[in-house]
């Protein structure tokens, strides 16, 4: 075949594929995967980077003897020196304020802003709307004992949090927060809050939190994304858009805290950040501002622990250095005492990205930042337990290096580094339990070589597997690993540790219509032992443990077009595929924030949408322990699955989507 | 004006079909003909000849993706142009691109594609990409079928050019294991 043919043939891939790979309309990549065997690549790569990494860091001399930096004379920065790490170098700002330019646009204060959004009576007023659909089903009377204890025992339940977090205390943000009788959701840059009243719950009002922000580009952007959206139905980018607005409702449901991709246009090139709005809602409706904090670098992840805050951000520089803008490479904050540098900075020796990872932490209730940290050169997978933040980076030889950094006694203080092979799918590759820190790699070798036959022709191996590694969290040494164990080829989909067992669902990178399900034994990890289902149909992308020793996976069957539930249950000697409910020519959403599982009932919701009616839904299922039981399917208006939330409570279901609300009456049970 | 209206305006034979796919899509076809041609005059013209084929091939066809329909054409009419003018003045980028194929493009031109080959070659690409998760095709279809370079690719995606290199050569590695798994000898 011709080059150019080849060219030809590839103008006729899916039309799907040419509309998200528009250069003007892609969304921009969060990288993963960054490292690879290739020797003369690296050596390129490195070479790149070193030159990006001293355009960066030029006013910064280094010390011969030592990972401590010495400032240059323009650099305005202390030393810490008793303060380093074995493998990081550890940087303080000076003690006096610094500030770093600010937009003018952006809310340095904690006043109200000038353009104060409409108030909440005005908006019940003018937008005052009911329930907009809902159907019932039969009584609740068939209910059995075992739900009805379980009912009892969720509402003797403290917390209300939908969402499946993945480490017990420690709470996730999300969209959808409620309280007792309050449903907060975050969609189109608008705050709805819904009354919790069975048949007669409504939207209550509807809060443009983009106007506390109007000024700034992101809102621009995301505007214009939504009205794309409304004409070319762009489902990927709205990613990009506005799910990465989340929030948090504190214990006592009074504070609700928000945040918000943003961008300060007071440098050359527009910097991200990410605007905190804390804000008081314990008179819900009605709510008041409380505080705005900015922190440099776009929002990545967070976390509510004990109701304070910790906040990730990803900090990019990409401007040519000059010392008029010296400032502006460091990672600040803006609060209600105006500009200030990240406390503490520490860099690796061996840099291979010039972004930080910024991390910050307030308390819920005042809104006030108590401290920051930045870390150069790491990525955005990151894992929280109740006394440890992991955050992690991908180096050369497809490693992945994690970082402890201990949190739980007040400052971020770090603790140690470990590193493992392979790289890790997201936070559900990392668990901390009884002092060690469990992860489960890909790993994923590939090797440049000659070809025996012609030697002027390169040949490229890959060997891909997984393994699984169990790390001492005091000494941040490798104490024992499993490597390889799944056939070869296959990368890690999903993972879920639940105490002293993990199951991992691994496939073929290639065609990943087929998988194992590994389930392994962590109790004596001088002993770690495992069993499998063997090759079966289909992957998960996502893992739930649910009571009982049962495992649920969520994700494809035969083909990517059917949306596969599966429950799993290892005996000991082997796993086994429980039961299956499988729906053909339907997608699902893929974020799983959305899903809605409830572990003491069994449930778990999720939106999906039938590739050949065209027809969004909500599919509500019951795992009962042999059995996946339909208690709902319910049609939806044309929403965007990933962003449609439901839960249960008190015989009721309560969905919403980002256009819509229903409320269904659950009558029975399986 | 949404796609659907626009292509019914073309069903029609109602001439606005043309001046509306020009303001909402003559930017993104003189951006692919750009890329191929790296000349404004050719870059326009392609454009323009873009819009008559659409207009005279809707009807019959009926696109579902309307932006699609038309950057595949202007591509294609951007690569014929370039063989014709070739001669005159190569672009930088297609010719890289053409080298970097070539990893896995048997560089034998006597070996002409038959028409079953071609078919399954195009399933194998569908399957290849749809096996890919979405940054990792993004970054493959900037580069092969809208032809940006490596350095536009890395500043639109946030990501440094070494890494969109590396990306493009595990992905060309991948794709061409994956057409050896098919049984497709390219």
């Amino acid at each position: 075949m011709k080059k150019r043919d080849f060219l030809n043939l590839l103008s006729d891939v899916n039309p799907e594929y040419i509309e998200e790979a528009d250069p003007d309309k892609a969304p921009k990549i969060a990288k993963k995967r960054v490292s690879f065997n290739l020797t003369t690549f690296l050596a390129c790569a490195a070479c790149f980077l070193l030159i990006l990494n001293l355009s960066v860091f030029l006013p910064f001399l280094r010390n011969n003897d030592s990972n401590i930096i010495t400032p240059g004379s323009d650099s305005g920065i202390t030393v810490n020196s008793g303060n380093t790490n074995d493998s990081l170098n550890h940087l303080q700002p000076p003690t006096t304020e610094s500030k770093p330019p600010v937009n003018n646009d952006s809310p340095t204060t904690e006043s109200t802003p000038s353009d104060t959004p409409p108030s909440v009576d005005d908006n019940t007023k003018n937008e005052l709307f009911g329930v907009l659909d809902g159907y019932f089903k039969d009584e609740l009377d068939d209910v059995n004992e075992e739900i009805k204890d379980a009912l009892e025992k969720e509402e003797e339940q403290e917390s209300t949090d939908i969402n499946d977090n993945q480490v017990e205390g420690v709470s996730e943000g999300d969209i959808i927060k409620r309280s007792d009788t309050h449903i907060f959701y975050l969609s189109n840059m608008e705050l709805s809050i819904y009354s919790i009243d069975k048949n007669s719950s409504r939207l209550l009002s509807r809060l443009p939190l983009a106007s506390y922000i109007k000024n700034s580009e992101e809102y621009k952007k995301a505007k214009d994304i939504l009205s794309q959206i409304e004409q070319d139905n762009y489902m990927e980018i709205l990613d990009d858009a506005f799910y990465k607005w989340e929030m948090y409702l504190s214990s006592d449901y009074k504070t609700l805290t928000v945040l918000v991709p943003n961008i300060n246009k007071s440098f050359d090139d527009s910097t991200k950040v990410t605007t905190v709005l804390t804000l008081d809602v314990s008179n819900s409706p009605a709510i008041s501002l409380t505080s705005i904090n900015t922190f440099a670098g776009e929002y990545v992840s967070s976390r509510i622990v004990n109701d304070e805050l910790i906040l990730f951000t990803r900090y990019r520089i990409f401007r040519n250095y000059t010392k008029e803008t010296n400032e502006s490479f460091m990672p600040f904050y803006v609060s209600g005492n105006g500009s200030q540098l990240s406390r503490d900075i520490y860099f690796p020796s061996e840099l291979y990205s010039s972004t930080y990872l910024v991390m910050g932490r307030l308390d819920v209730e005042s809104g006030k930042v108590k401290e920051t940290s930045s870390f150069l050169g790491y990525s955005d997978i990151m894992y929280v337990s109740k006394d440890n933040i992991y955050i992690t980076r991908e180096i050369k030889n497809d490693r992945t290096e994690i970082l402890r950094i201990e949190y739980s006694l007040g400052d971020f203080t770090l603790k140690g580094t470990v590193t493992v092979s392979g790289t890790l799918n997201n936070q559900y590759s990392l668990d901390e339990y009884n002092g060690y820190l469990r992860v489960v790699a890909t790993v994923d070798t590939l090797l440049l070589s000659k070809n025996p036959v012609d030697k002027q022709e390169d040949t490229l191996t890959e060997s891909v597997n997984a393994s699984l590694y169990c790390i001492d969290i005091n000494t941040m040494k490798t104490v024992a690993s499993v490597e390889c164990f799944a056939p070869e080829g296959d990368v890690v989909r999903s993972v879920r540790f639940d105490k002293n067992t993990v199951t991992v669902c691994t496939s073929l990178y290639y065609r990943p219509v087929v998988d194992p399900v590994f389930v392994f034994d962590l109790t004596d990890i001088n002993n770690i032992t495992y069993t499998d289902t063997g090759i079966i149909d289909g992957y998960s992308e996502y893992m739930i443990n649910f009571k009982g020793g049962f495992s649920v996976g969520i994700g494809y069957g035969e083909n990517k077009s059917t949306l596969k539930i599966e429950a799993y249950y290892s005996n000991g000697e082997k796993v086994i595929s429980v039961c299956v409910y499988e729906s053909p020519n339907t997608t699902f959403s893929t974020n799983y924030k959305s899903y809605y599982i409830n572990h003491e009932l069994g449930l778990i919701g999720l939106a999906t949408y039938d590739t050949q009616t065209k027809a969004h839904r909500y599919l509500l299922l019951q795992f009962t322990g042999n059995e996946f039981g339909v208690v709902s399917n319910q049609f939806l208006s044309y929403s965007f699955i990933n962003s449609v939330r439901g839960f249960y409570d008190d015989g009721y279901y309560y969905t919403v989507t980002d256009k819509d609300f229903y409320t269904i009456h659950i009558g029975k049970f399986y | 004006m949404d796609d659907k209206k626009i292509v019914d305006l073309f069903l029609e034979r109602n001439e606005d079909a043309v001046k509306k796919s020009s303001e909402k899509y003559g930017k993104y076809c003189y951006f692919i003909a750009n890329n191929i041609l790296d000349c404004a005059e050719d870059s326009e013209e392609c454009v323009n000849d873009t819009l008559l084929r659409a207009w005279n091939s809707i009807p019959p066809n009926k696109p579902d993706s309307l932006k699609a329909y038309l950057g595949r054409i202007t591509r294609n009419l951007a690569l014929d142009t370039y063989d014709r003018k070739k001669a005159q003045k190569r672009s930088t980028q297609i010719e890289l691109a053409y080298d970097e194929i070539s990893e896995f493009v048997s560089l034998d031109s006597s070996s002409d594609t038959d028409a079953t080959n071609e078919i399954a070659v195009k399933t194998a690409i569908n399957e290849f990409l749809a096996s890919l998760s979405s940054e990792k095709r993004i970054i493959f279809m900037q580069r092969y079928w809208y032809l940006c370079s490596v350095k536009d690719i890395a500043e639109k995606n946030g990501i440094s050019q070494a890494n969109v290199k590396i990306t493009l050569m595990r992905l060309r590695g991948l794709l061409k294991k994956f057409l050896e798994k098919e049984g497709i000898n390219l």
